[in-house]
Order: C-alpha cells, then sequence, then structure tokens
C-alpha cells in the first residue's frame, strides 16, 4: 500500500493532480476496500501530496496564488456539493463515473499532446486581450521555465468560464475523492490561456483546500479510516515532493504521453468493476 | 504604472511567504504525528480497530489516548493535522490580504473560507454508513 502510494504521489505531481486517480484504483481494485472508503481516504491523501507539491512550486515561484484563490470559490463549491452526492450514492455508480471520467481525461490528454511546445514557442500565451475581471482581479503572471532557459509571462482571459469548469474539479474531488487536478489544469491550460507548467502549480496549490473541504464532509460524517490514511498519505507526500522537483525538467509531452497510457488502463479497469459490482457483467481483462 | 507594478511584486512575494510558512508547518507536524503513529501501530500489533472505533467521542478519552501512546490517537491527530492546513492556509491568507489591504483578495478568499465552514455542517448532518 506504501509502495503504490509513493508512485501516485510521484505520478501526481507531475502531471499536477493529487494522485487520487490511481490511489482510488488501487485501493478500490487492489486492496478491495468499499469505494466510500477508498474516497474518502484518498481525498485525505489528496491534501497531504497536494501540501508537498504546492510547497514546492509556491517556493519555486511558478504558481500564481491570486488565480488559486479566485479559483477556489468555485473549486471548494463543487467540492462541497461533489461530496453531498458522493456520501449518498451507490458504490457500483461512483465505479463507473469514475472509470468514464479517467477514460475521458486519457483521449483529452491524447489530442492536445503535441500543443503545447508550440503554444509557449509561439508566445501564444502573452496573447494582449484581456477582460475586465481578470484585470480587476491582476489574473496575471510570469515564471522561469527550466527546459526552455526563459520566462514565460501570461495574462488570464474568461475567468467565469474558468471558474465553471473548475467547479467540476471540485465535485469530482468530492464525488470520487480525486484532487481534480487534470480538469483545474484543463480549465487553466486550454480555456484560460494559463502556460502547462503555471496551471499545473496552480492546479496543486487549489487542490488542498478543494480536497480539505470533501475531507471534512467525509470525516465528520464518519467514513475516514486512519489506518488506510495515514501509510498512503505518508506514501503520496512522498513520492510528490520528488515529482515536484523534477516536473519543471521534464518536457510537456513526454508527460502527457505517459498520463494517456496510465488513465486509459485505470479507466478500463474502474468500469469493468462497476459493471460487475451493479449488473453482474463480466468485462474482458478484469484486474 | 511602475509604482503598481513594484508593490504588486512585493505582495506576491509577502503571500508567497506566508503560504509556504503555513504549508511547511503542516506538513511536517502531520509528517511527525503519522510516523510516531504508524510506529506505534506496528508495536501495538493488534487488529486494527473498526472505523467506529476509531472515532473519539471526548476530547477526555482522546488526551488519556494520546498520553498513554496508542496508535489510534496519534494517526487521528495527524488526519485532523492534515485536513486543517489548507483550512488555515485560506483563514490566515485572508488576514494577510487584510494586512496587505487588498480588499478584493480578502473578499475571494473569504468566501473560499464559509464555504469551508458550510462543509462541517454538511458532515454532520448527513452520516456515512461503511465499515
Amino acid at each position: 500500500m506504501f509502495l503504490v502510494a509513493i508512485f501516485a504521489g510521484f505520478f501526481g505531481a507531475l502531471v499536477g493532480i493529487g494522485g487520487g486517480v490511481i490511489i482510488v484504483p488501487a485501493l478500490s481494485l487492489l486492496f478491495h476496500l468499499p469505494i466510500h472508503m477508498a474516497i474518502a481516504a484518498s481525498i485525505v491523501s489528496v491534501i497531504a501530496t497536494s501540501i508537498a507539491g504546492a510547497l514546492s512550486y509556491v517556493d519555486q515561484q511558478i504558481t500564481n496564488i491570486r488565480l488559486g484563490m479566485f479559483l477556489e470559490i468555485a473549486t471548494t463549491t463543487g467540492a462541497l456539493i461533489g461530496a453531498l452526492v458522493g456520501v449518498l450514492l451507490h458504490g457500483y455508480v461512483l465505479s463507473l463515473i469514475f472509470g468514464s471520467l479517467i477514460f475521458y481525461m486519457a483521449v483529452m490528454s491524447y489530442r492536445t499532446r503535441h500543443q503545447e511546445d508550440h503554444m509557449v514557442s509561439s508566445g501564444a500565451y502573452e496573447a494582449p486581450e484581456s477582460d475586465r475581471i481578470s484585470r480587476a482581479l491582476m489574473l496575471e503572471g510570469v515564471y522561469h521555465d527550466e527546459a526552455l532557459k526563459k520566462d514565460i509571462s501570461y495574462r488570464a482571459r474568461k475567468p467565469i468560464e474558468g471558474s465553471l469548469v473548475a467547479s467540476l474539479a471540485g465535485v469530482g474531488s468530492g464525488l470520487l475523492g480525486i484532487g481534480g487536478g487534470v480538469i483545474k489544469v484543463a480549465s487553466m491550460n486550454s480555456l484560460m490561456g494559463i502556460p502547462m507548467k503555471a496551471s499545473v502549480a496552480t492546479s496543486k496549490f487549489m487542490i488542498g483546500v478543494t480536497a480539505a473541504t470533501s475531507a471534512v464532509v467525509y470525516f465528520i460524517a464518519g467514513g475516514i479510516d486512519v489506518y488506510v490514511v495515514a501509510p498512503v498519505a505518508i506514501g503520496t507526500m512522498l513520492g510528490a515532493t520528488v515529482g515536484s522537483a523534477v516536473m519543471n525538467k521534464l518536457r510537456s509531452k513526454v508527460i502527457k504521453t505517459v498520463f494517456f497510457l496510465l488513465m486509459f488502463y485505470l479507466g478500463y479497469q474502474m468500469i469493468a468493476k462497476g459493471l460487475l459490482m451493479g449488473f453482474n457483467f463480466r468485462l474482458p481483462g478484469l484486474m | 504604472m511602475t509604482g503598481d507594478d513594484d508593490k504588486q511584486k512585493i505582495e506576491a512575494t509577502f503571500i508567497n511567504r506566508v503560504v509556504s510558512v503555513i504549508l511547511a508547518t503542516g506538513m511536517y507536524t502531520t509528517t511527525a504525528l503519522y510516523l510516531i503513529g504508524l510506529v506505534l501501530m506496528f508495536t501495538e500489533g493488534k487488529e486494527v480497530p473498526s472505523l467506529s472505533e476509531q472515532y473519539f467521542h471526548s476530547f477526555g478519552s482522546f488526551f488519556s489516548s494520546l498520553l498513554s501512546l496508542h496508535a489510534r490517537a496519534f494517526l487521528y491527530l495527524g488526519t485532523v493535522t492534515l485536513i486543517l492546513t489548507p483550512v488555515s492556509r485560506v483563514f490566515i491568507s485572508v488576514i494577510a490580504f487584510w494586512k496587505e489591504k487588498d480588499f478584493k483578495y480578502v473578499g475571494v478568499t473569504a468566501i473560499v473560507f464559509l464555504v469551508i465552514m458550510i462543509s462541517v455542517v454538511v458532515g454532520s448532518v448527513f452520516k456515512l454508513n461503511v465499515g
């Protein structure tokens, strides 16, 4: 359990997710925990990963704190709603939703895998047009990219649309025990025009607060097994610390390809498990 | 404009530092509590208590469990500090933005804090039935 957690934390930091996308299937498929408990344990360990990763990115000044705080309004509201629905839903429904979501994420990540390097090199992120809300809330920033060896500056656009999508990430956090980082990164990167690495760092920053909101619900509702949470949390934290240190040195394309393959596999497994639990229907290759 | 830009930069570093200190404190406290808890868990070697037995129902029983070095108390406290770390990050950011007289962001962070408080209420209304 500890080793799986280290892997999840390391990989989570690389792609800006809390590792929950890996933790929930692992606890559910490998350790056969009831999915509600897997989700609750994951959400707490997601906080741990996020703190370790967030700390590193805040110190490296890649994180956009204002942008993060602004989007947290949406993500925490979503997290609250998600946790409420999650507590009320059946386990197999949660497995099916979980599987479909990461399947979808895998496809999206595959389709945009060549985009990033092109966007950065063509200077598309510095797009001058900016709207009233982004200006009023100073949603802009600059960070130093170590792989490209230069400073990248950017301005946010479409803050309302970005918030709406980010609130879905919150729902994901509460409902499925994931950090929802992938959705936050997608919302910032492709919708709001924030460079990939600043999106990942800011996402990591928001995940802690988003996850804490749902964790509070699960904790008080009585669904958190501290004997599972502790080893998982320590493991993901260790992995995340190493992952964050390595991320800024890697090519975005490499990160995206590995991510796609893993999500594809886990998505399939969770859907298979949901179908077996809910409808007694067995897909080939179920773990 | 140059003056504004300078001011913005200094604020960013101040908030940066505050956030960094809170996250680091929370991370090290939690890690320490969890490590102690895990070591105690292996030395106790008993069966893991069921979910409902893990929760404490009074401060008294919590403190006596903590003083007699039960794994359960340390794992529980570690989980509480872990969850409280981002929550206090939000709360202290409200104060930090206030000190910087950035009232737009005092508002933004205060709303986030309010949502977290509502989740406390939601958690106590809907009890979960597992394990």
